[in-house]
This record gives C-alpha cells, structure tokens and sequence, in this order.
C-alpha cells in the first residue's frame, strides 16, 4: 500500500498523514500512526456524570462519562510541549457545551503550537452548519468534521459547503440499557459497531463528495482496516481497541506501516 | 506496562470476593498498596473491557488479587489460563515516615486495598488499627482471613464509623467507603482533631476504569485540585481534595 493522504486537499493549510490509522489518545508514542486525535474537549472543565458511567454489554460496553475532560485549556497546556515536537500530526477533538463555544475553543486551538487540525464532535441537537462555520471563521486550521451515525449522511454534504475539510463516519452510536429499573443512556463501543458503521460510510461514499472519509468504529484488526479503506475510507480511527489491548493495536499500526514500505 | 501472567489459582475468598493468584515476579516486587491493574482474558471479548483487580498480597515471585466474584471474567480465569495484565496503575502509597499508627477503614464497600496496605504497614513495623462498618449491603469481613497482626474492630450502621481515640491514636488513616461516608470522616476528623490536615487521611475513590491509563477519561473527578482521573491521581485520594 502506498500512504501520503491529504485530509484537507485544496485548503490552505494541508494535514497530509504518512499512515491511514489515527488513534484516538492523548499520547501516544510506541508505533508509526498517522495522526494522533485527542478525546473531545470542553471550554470548561467537565468531570461529572451519573454513575454508572460504564455498563458492560455482550461484546463491548456503553459509555456515559459526558465528555469528561479537563477544559481545553488545561489540556493544551499540559499536551503542547510534546505536540511542538511531535512528528505526528496533532488533531485536537472538540465538543461544545453552549452554541457559541465553537469560535471560542477554534481560536484558543488558532494559537496553540503543534496542533495541525481540529475535529468537531457533532450531534444531532447541534447546528452543524453553524458549529462549522463558527469554527471556520476562527481558525485556518483543517476541520474534521465527526458526524452522528443517525444523521450522518443527511448531513454529510452541508457540513462540507460550511467549510470542513473531511468527515469522520462516525461518532459511537447510542444506545441504552435499564440498570436497577432506571433507564441509562450512552454510547455504544465494540466490534460489533463495525458494520453499522461500515454500511453508513459505505453510503456516503457512494455520494461521491469528493472530500476524504475517516471511519471510526469496531476497529480492532488490520482485516478491519482493510475492510473500511476498501469500503470507501481514506483512514481509520482507533478509539477503545488500544484501552482493551494496546499492543495488538500497535502490532495492527506496524503491520499497515509495513505494507506500505513493501 | 501490558505482560502475559500464568493463573495459579481463582478462589473464593468470601462472599463477593473473588481471588486470582498470578505468577509475575516483576510486578510482585514492585507493585505497591493503592495500585490496581487491569486484567482481560487474551483473544477474548467477553467481558470486552479490561476488570479492576486489587492486590492482596504477594508471595516470593506471586501476586494474589482480589476481584468482584460476580465479574464475567471469574468464569475465564482458570489456572493455568493466561492472565493478561496492564500494571502497575495508580498512584502508590509510601507511609510517611512519621506515621507509626495506621488507622485503615471501611464502611462495607471495599476492603482489598485496605488488607494490601495493611500487609504493607506490619512489615514495616507499623500498629495497624482496622474498623470495619457493617452495613445492609454488606456482613463482616471475618478477622481470620486478616493479618494476626492487625487489631480488628466491628461497627454498625447505627453507631459512628470511627471513634474519637481511633482518630486520636492515629497518625494516618486509610478509608473505603461511599462518598457520604467520606462526609462523616471529614466531620469527626474535624470534631477529634480540629481540623482535617492535609496528608492525614486518604480515600478510596470507587470509578469504573476503562482504560486505566488516562486515555479515556470516563474516571474523571472534581477535587479540590480542578480535574483528575482516579486512574492515575488515585484510587485514594487526600480526603481534604475530596
Ligand atoms: S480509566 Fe481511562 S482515564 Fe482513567
């Protein structure tokens, strides 16, 4: 396999990654990836939500820690030292907490050293087109843009007309379970996300949007890999395969990085 | 650190603990008390996420954990499996060494971490003080199963968790419980003592921890301090933080 891929073609600040496999961390440094991406963050500290946050399902788990994270601020400080130096692309994830945080934390990011794009979290309550056009107006830096599974193909071109550079197909899908006869909601992870994933960014591909896709979801193997980048995919993101096992997942990104010198 | 470990023996300790003994030679000299690991059993995703285990014990190269006995990954632990641990985690404890008079807690919730560290404070010529809350939700844990070493005391839900000479006596205090435990501590350390200084008593902050080393974030608090992540800043955390 050959890898230079350009994540915001025709812009004028390009984000090319060397490899198609980007993780989803706030550090990582034990095998080539492509680039790395930071968990969503908040303009303001978030840290509490109802517990449980964690609920085991067959195969993976549901998730309710509403985008804990220390404010983006604090994480930019604490991370910038080590993005100066990074090879790596830096992609840092942001989620809003009010409409007009986007401007906000697309400007704190505009002077951030080290950070070569940004992708937004969207849902399907938020204004994706005005997230993004806030967000475009503050900064010059490539937007991702990652799209809910319910509405992401819906969407998908008026998110690319507003000024993102690529789409991320998609954020973890909802999902909800009764614990001690409350209902409890959150986000589904695990392989079994993969072919709900795969059908919607098989489907967008199909739209021919002409912008680079990144699949996210399920991901656990090279065949998985493989499997979204044959499916329409310019890259892949990797989110809890490497909390279960990280060494698997650095052997997955050395195996790819080996395809592509063979 | 992620290493493959060999099952020796999965036990039941007593009512919902569970008890895997691993041999890990490394990890048994250098774990410490208030650390944790994350276990999964390899090529398997059920249960998917990697399980909290809490040291007990070590012996020469072994290391006895203890872990939920309801957890999925009791029934995929047999000896001889392999164990596939991510450890150390968590910030370790070291006793000031001041701190003579351990005074460790719990009101039901937890003990694992509390018999880790109380192993600890023996072999270091430390007294040892356990209370041990008894609750609905939870019988007393049998003092045969602790240390000879260590003075066992039993409370009710009706009476104080901890009395105004315990609180006298010790020089530092350990403590497993709910937040609202956590509460009535800061109040009766402040009653026998005055004021609740920082370093005296430490708490252990239950999370559900994915990833264990600060990637996700879903064991995020609020302390004093602004942000932290139970994963990396604790389990036990500075009672005057929480
Ligand atoms: S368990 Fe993931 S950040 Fe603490």
């Amino acid at each position: 396999m050959n890898f230079s891929i350009e994540l915001a073609p025709n812009w004028k600040r390009g984000l090319t990654l060397n490899h198609p496999v980007m993780i989803v961390t706030p550090s990582w440094d034990s095998s080539p990836v492509g680039a790395i991406v930071t968990p969503p963050l908040t303009a303001r500290l978030r840290a509490r939500a109802a517990d449980p946050r964690v609920i085991d399902l067959p195969g993976g788990f549901l998730l309710n820690s509403r985008a804990a994270n220390p404010g983006v601020s604090q994480f930019v400080e604490q991370h910038q030292r080590a993005w100066e130096k990074s090879v790596t692309p830096i992609i840092v994830a942001l989620a809003a907490q009010a409409a007009d945080d986007w401007a906000k934390l697309a400007a704190r990011l505009e002077r951030a050293p080290g950070v070569s794009g940004i992708e937004l979290h969207l849902n399907p309550v938020v204004d994706a087109v005005s997230a993004i056009q806030q967000t475009r107006a503050a900064t010059d830096l490539p937007i991702l843009t990652k799209l809910d599974l319910e509405n992401a193909r819906a969407i998908a071109r008026a998110c690319l007309d507003a000024g993102a550079n690529a789409l991320v197909i998609s954020r973890a899908p909802r999902g909800a379970r009764v614990i001690e006869g409350k209902i409890r909601r959150g986000r589904m992870y695990g392989p079994f996300v993969q072919p709900m994933v795969l059908n919607a960014l098989n489907e967008i591909a199909a739209l021919k949007l002409g912008a680079p896709l990144i699949a996210c979801g399920g991901i656990h193997s090279v065949e998985d890999v493989r499997a979204f980048l044959s499916a329409g995919a310019d890259a892949v993101e990797i989110d809890t395969a490497q909390w279960v096992d990280a060494a698997s997942v650095a052997r997955l990104c050395e195996e790819i990085a080996g395809a592509r010198d063979d | 650190m992620q290493i493959q470990t060999r099952i020796i023996a999965n036990e039941r300790l007593w009512a919902n603990i569970q008890t895997i003994t691993v041999t890990a030679p490394d990890l048994a000299r250098t774990i410490r008390p208030g650390q944790f690991v994350l276990a999964r059993a390899p090529n398997n995703f059920d249960p998917y996420l990697r399980r909290v285990l809490i040291p007990l014990q070590t012996r020469d190269d072994q290391i006895q954990f203890a872990m939920d006995a309801a957890d999925p990954l009791v029934a995929r632990a047999y000896p001889d499996a392999i164990l596939d641990l991510l450890a150390p985690l968590g910030r370790a404890i070291h006793f000031d060494s001041n701190a003579r008079h351990i005074l460790l807690a719990t009101d039901g919730a937890r003990i694992a971490p509390l018999i880790f560290l109380a192993h600890a404070a023996i072999q270091s010529g430390r007294a040892v003080v356990l209370v041990a809350r008894q609750t609905n939700a939870s019988p007393i844990f049998p003092a045969a199963l602790l240390p000879e070493e260590i003075e066992y005391h039993t409370t009710n839900e009706n009476e104080a968790w901890m009395d105004a000479d315990a609180l006298a006596w010790a020089d530092a205090i350990y403590a497993c419980g709910t937040r609202a435990a956590y509460r009535e501590l800061f109040d009766a350390i402040s009653h026998a003592r005055y004021r609740v200084p920082r370093e005296f008593a430490r708490v252990w902050m239950e999370a559900a921890m994915p990833c264990g080393v600060g990637e996700c974030f879903a064991c995020a608090i609020e302390s004093a301090r602004g942000f932290a992540l139970t994963c990396q800043h604790g389990p036990f955390f500075d009672l005057v933080d929480i």
